[in-house]
């Protein structure tokens, strides 16, 4: 996603778009959480802020920490 | 053991000196951050694995030169580690002129640098090989401005003839000059060779360690469902769309360590059938569920990534 100075707009036209879609993502994002939150009320939601896409990749020990915390709570 | 025991252990046994020395300093120089720069490296194996036996060669000299430091009464060190001697000891005070030492004067330097360029061949690194050149030249301005003034002032004359008789780095070979042209044309080849393979590499290979199974979903329709291995609790890996269960190569593995990890290309990608239609996302979801019971996974967790399952989710929902 885009973030202030990760991608420089070239003007004011691109800037209002890139914050529009940065809200409407954010908005999206926190719609996403507050269902899971309703219906998986002990649902332990972790945030990796700039993790990116593909975040067992690029966090690949921070999400086999979380996995593994998260099958002792299953066993 | 307590820390008095422990301190006393340190001062008395030269060889936890020399280890905790090995660890810290070749351990960081040879091992670790060659690793770290080798990190999102696969190796590419073949010719490649002979880094391993260069490597090997090296941690052979470092551990016959480390019996040499202690044998003489040292361990292994540098110049500028003396302010902390009574934790990492210091050189033997004599001079050591056997074994590799007859060879070359620096045989455990040498010895760092081959662990590393062992590194640099079998991930196929030019990165891993410059980082070498640049650790050997340190350890030519450490010698030649610290340690050799050092040692002419502590051994005097005899320090000399031996200066006279062995050379500094390279293993002198019949003809003068022979050994460093040697090992000139080696070093340029391990660059140029890693270089290559890494441009040349560019093409996919799979090299993670699985096996390949397929499962039908639906009549006519196949899903590639890779295994990665692992005891205990089943786990199932989704693939988004546009993308295989390769996606997980390098993970999986690792989360191995917790489970028996299975991973499922969705149809229409991978090596799964690519049939005209199903995808939507009850379907998509019902050939997850036929694979997970023709496997007699007991509710296995699922990991999925980006547009992973949306149907997955849908289709738990109605069944």
């Amino acid at each position: 996603l885009w973030r202030p100075g990760k991608l420089i707009p070239k003007n004011e036209s691109e800037r209002a778009a890139l914050e529009a879609f940065v809200d409407a993502t954010q908005k999206y994002e926190d719609r996403w959480t507050a269902n899971l939150r309703e219906s998986v009320p002990d649902a332990r939601i972790v945030d990796l802020p700039g993790a990116g896409h593909f975040l067992f990749i690029s966090r690949k020990s921070e999400v086999l920490s979380e996995i593994a915390r998260f099958l002792e709570v299953l066993d | 053991m307590s820390a008095a025991e422990v301190r006393q252990t340190v001062a008395t046994a030269p060889w936890v000196r020399g280890l905790i020395f090995t660890v810290l300093i070749p351990g960081t120089i040879a091992i670790y951050i060659p690793f770290s720069l080798a990190d999102s490296l696969t190796p590419p194996g073949g010719f490649w694995n002979a880094g391993w036996l260069v490597s090997g060669i090296g941690a052979a000299g470092y551990f016959l030169c480390f019996m040499h430091f202690l044998a003489s009464g040292g361990t292994p060190a540098l110049t500028f580690t003396r302010p902390v001697r009574f934790l990492i000891g210091e050189e033997p005070h004599r001079l050591i002129q056997a074994g590799l030492y007859r060879l070359t004067r620096n045989p455990m330097y040498m010895s760092v640098l081959l662990v590393i360029f062992g590194q640099a061949i079998r991930y196929a690194s030019w990165r891993i090989a410059a980082y070498g050149l640049l650790v050997w030249l340190g350890f030519h301005i450490v010698v030649v401005l610290l340690e050799e003034p050092h040692l002419r002032q502590e051994q005097g004359a005899a320090y000399d003839e031996y200066c006279r008789r062995v050379p500094r780095w390279i293993v002198r070979l019949r003809t003068p000059g022979s050994g460093l042209r040697a090992v000139a044309v080696g070093m340029t080849a391990i660059l140029f060779g890693c270089h290559d393979a890494r441009r040349a590499d560019t093409s996919w290979r799979d090299l993670s360690p699985h096996k390949t199974q397929f499962v039908e979903a639906q009549q006519h329709v196949r899903l590639e469902v890779l295994d990665w291995g692992g005891t205990g609790r089943p786990m199932v890996l989704l693939s988004g769309s546009g993308l295989s269960a390769h996606i997980y190569d390098e993970f999986a593995p690792k989360l191995a360590a917790f489970g028996h990890v299975y991973g499922i290309s969705r149809r229409g990608y991978g090596q799964s059938s690519k049939p005209d239609g199903g995808y939507e996302n009850r379907r998509l979801a019902q050939d997850i569920f036929e694979v997970v019971n023709a496997l007699k996974l007991d509710h296995p967790p699922v990991l999925k990534t980006t547009h992973g399952a949306p149907g997955t989710i849908c289709g738990g929902q109605e069944n």
